[in-house]
């Protein structure tokens, strides 16, 4: 099912304007995908809706939604890196590092917003190390962030076993359960990013700088833009996103754990494809990333109301991540 | 007109092999000094056969690095080819038999692969990253109402395939370095190897000069699944016993030692030596942790540390041949300025 999501539909050309050259299509495509993958993602929340009764639940929608909106957290900057030809494998290593470090901070009886606000600056130093060390040397950002990957996994563990499996505090517990209009305020603030995205990529100068970054580095720094300056903000917002992600899922399992984001990294590369990104720059959405989000978790847990093995769920992920890919790929070659 | 002289290593292009060895050297020196348990026959043995299979999966990496892929399937294949021979030795086939069988896997996966990637030209990462999690969720159904240790109990005739050892030295790691050998004969002194560097360097110019770049692309990303599938078929004969956990997380490792030994994701760049050194460096670091009973997630810094300096050394090393001058490349042009001044 994910693999028909990439049609191209929409002649929307707001967005046209500053694809210099490349993919034809990367214009034209922008935003383009978003209605027939709600669609879909509609689709599968009413043939669960349908035939399985527990999926209905208020319970249920509730626990994928969260779920969703902490991942969304991570992807928020992840997506924007993404647009500009870049990736950072490093999210699913920053999210443990960050949470788990405001968790130990707190259970050192450390004031409450000075520990988050450390955790963060950690993320923001790392992101911002990555950015410049791709800028100033012109890596690989694959290669680079593999390396950090490895290395920020290794001390957010050092600093897990540390704590053993002591519980966090009480005050960082309740964090996750923070409500607000009677919702998490995590579901909340994606839909308030949600809603930013949408005017941020329909009117921002920014936005179209990035996807030009993306689609022609040279050609957009003899255009004056500012090439360094924008990846090294974009590499420290993934970063930070995905630790604040991190702060809450740490809060929401309660205690330090070494498996924390394991393998996220994967998911955001596959819900941000699905959800319009190129591994090849110039394309992305954070509209499209959240649904793909959704997608993904709808699948899941219609797998587990099906009674399908969950071991089998990987299976599923990577069927449905070379599916997109290999649809694009295709839809691409056959416009461009 | 005086020919320049240009040092043996530059010249064979093994700087960098040459510096990796080199430091896998001096942590083997230190470790016999330092630790008695180093030279051990037991740690020797152990080590050995830990080498071996991580060597065979970075033989048929390296290929794919020369051409500017890789395959992050490996450690899940090597998984797969492993259960296979398990499962077919159990339901009653003779070893040549069985060893086919997680050959077949391997080599069918690796088609997989090639067929996606050079077929379809999907990119690869996502193609062997998607099959990685396909394969292992294959286990993960195979393996579900099995025991926590899988497959074990299995005839002699195939044990002693993975613990055959002459005077100290294990068959499976003279195997490995034989077949490390060939291939970089190959590589020197065929047109086969060269080919392989053309394609990766300059995919371009390779296709003017008629090299076939889908067909190699293909038989590349097979040979790949192949001697994954060789190395787990060697590794289950040698514990005897096949589980869900074989080659877990292995795919980082050999491509950390295959870049750490000289590729590049970029292709072009790369030799088997190089493979050889540094899957020795990786896992003399992971022997030196254990003995020195050093928790592993340190090792993890030190490996994820490592391979950031390597590829911020190489690309500083891109830059100066670029004939960037150091001022630029470091972003300190006063520094700079002061520097051409005196030029």
């Amino acid at each position: 099912m994910g693999s028909t999501n990439q049609t191209v539909t929409s002649t929307d050309h707001h967005a046209g304007g500053t694809a210099a050259s490349g993919r034809g299509d990367a214009g034209r495509s922008f935003g383009g995908n978003v209605l027939p993958l709600s669609a879909i993602v509609a689709l599968v929340a009413i043939v669960l809706f349908a035939t399985q009764p527990n999926f209905g639940t208020a319970s249920n929608i509730n626990s994928i939604l969260f779920q969703t909106s902490i991942e969304f957290l991570a992807i928020l900057g992840f997506t924007y890196v993404m647009v500009m030809r870049e990736i950072d494998l490093s999210v699913g290593s920053v999210f443990a590092l960050t949470g788990t470090l405001m968790g130990a901070l707190l259970v050192d009886d450390w004031n409450f917003w000075l520990a988050g606000g450390i955790a963060l600056a950690v993320a923001a130093g790392i992101g911002f190390c990555q950015g410049f060390l791709v800028v100033r040397f012109g890596i690989n950002s694959l290669m680079l962030t593999i390396g950090s990957l490895l290395l920020i996994r290794g001390c957010s563990n050092v600093i897990a076993n540390d704590l053993g499996g002591r519980t966090y505090p009480r005050e960082f517990r309740s964090l996750a359960r923070t409500d607000l209009f009677d919702i998490r305020i995590t579901i909340v603030f994606m839909a308030v990013c949600v809603l930013i995205a949408w005017g941020f990529q329909k009117r921002s100068a920014l936005f179209r700088k990035m996807c030009f970054i993306g689609e022609n580095m040279r050609s957009a720094q003899v255009h004056g833009i500012r090439v360094g300056r924008i990846k090294i903000a974009a590499f420290m917002a993934s970063a930070v996103t995905a630790g604040l992600g991190g702060i809450f899922t740490a809060s929401r399992i309660t205690h330090a754990d070494v498996r924390m984001g394991l393998g996220l990294e994967f998911v955001m590369v596959t819900a941000a494809i699905i959800g319009g990104a190129s591994l090849y720059g110039g394309r992305g959405d954070l509209r499209g990333s959240a649904l793909g989000l959704l997608l993904l978790a709808l699948v899941l847990n219609g797998m587990i109301m099906f009674d399908i093995e969950p071991v089998f769920q990987q299976f599923v992920i990577g069927a449905l991540l070379i599916a997109t890919v290999t649809f694009d790929t295709l839809v691409n070659r056959r416009n461009g | 007109m005086a020919r320049r002289n240009i040092p043996f290593l530059r010249a064979q292009r093994l700087e960098q092999e040459a510096l990796t060895l080199g430091i896998a050297a001096l942590i083997a020196l230190a470790l016999a000094i330092w630790t008695s348990a180093f030279l051990n026959g037991n740690n020797l043995a152990s080590l050995q056969t830990a080498i071996a299979p991580n060597l065979i999966v970075a033989t048929g990496m390296m290929t794919l690095f020369l051409i500017g892929r890789f395959d992050l399937s490996v450690g899940a294949v090597m998984g797969l080819a492993g259960i296979a021979t398990a499962w077919a030795l159990g339901a009653g086939a003779s070893t040549p038999l069985a060893c086919l069988a997680g050959l077949a896997v391997g080599l069918g996966i690796g088609a997989l692969n090639g067929l996606f990637v050079a077929g379809l030209g999907i990119n690869h990462l996502i193609v062997t990253l998607g099959v990685l999690y396909m394969t292992r969720g294959i286990i993960e159904v195979v393996m579900s109402g099995q025991k926590l240790a899988g497959f074990t109990g299995f005839p002699e005739g195939f044990t002693a395939l993975g613990r055959f050892e002459a005077g100290g030295l294990q068959g499976m790691f003279i195997g490995a370095v034989i077949l490390l050998l060939l291939m970089e004969l190959m590589f020197r002194a065929t047109g086969t190897g060269r080919n392989l560097l053309f394609l990766g360097g300059n995919p371009d110019a390779a296709r003017t000069i008629g090299i076939r770049r889908r067909r190699v692309e293909f038989l590349c990303f097979v040979v790949s699944g192949g001697l994954a599938a060789v190395a787990g078929i060697l590794a289950t004969s040698r514990v005897g016993m096949a589980n869900r956990y074989m080659g877990e997380g292995l795919e980082m490792q050999i491509f950390i030692a295959c870049l750490i030994g000289g590729g590049s994701i970029a292709g072009g760049k790369g030799s088997y030596v190089g493979a050889f050194a540094g899957v020795l460096f990786i896992s003399l670091l992971t022997n030196a942790f254990n003995l020195l009973s050093v928790p592993s997630e340190w090792q993890s810094i030190v490996v994820g540390g490592v391979l950031v300096l390597v590829v911020i050394a190489d690309a500083i090393m891109t830059l100066r041949k670029q004939n960037r001058s150091w001022g630029s490349i470091l972003g300190i042009s006063r520094f700079d300025r002061i520097l051409r001044a005196k030029r």
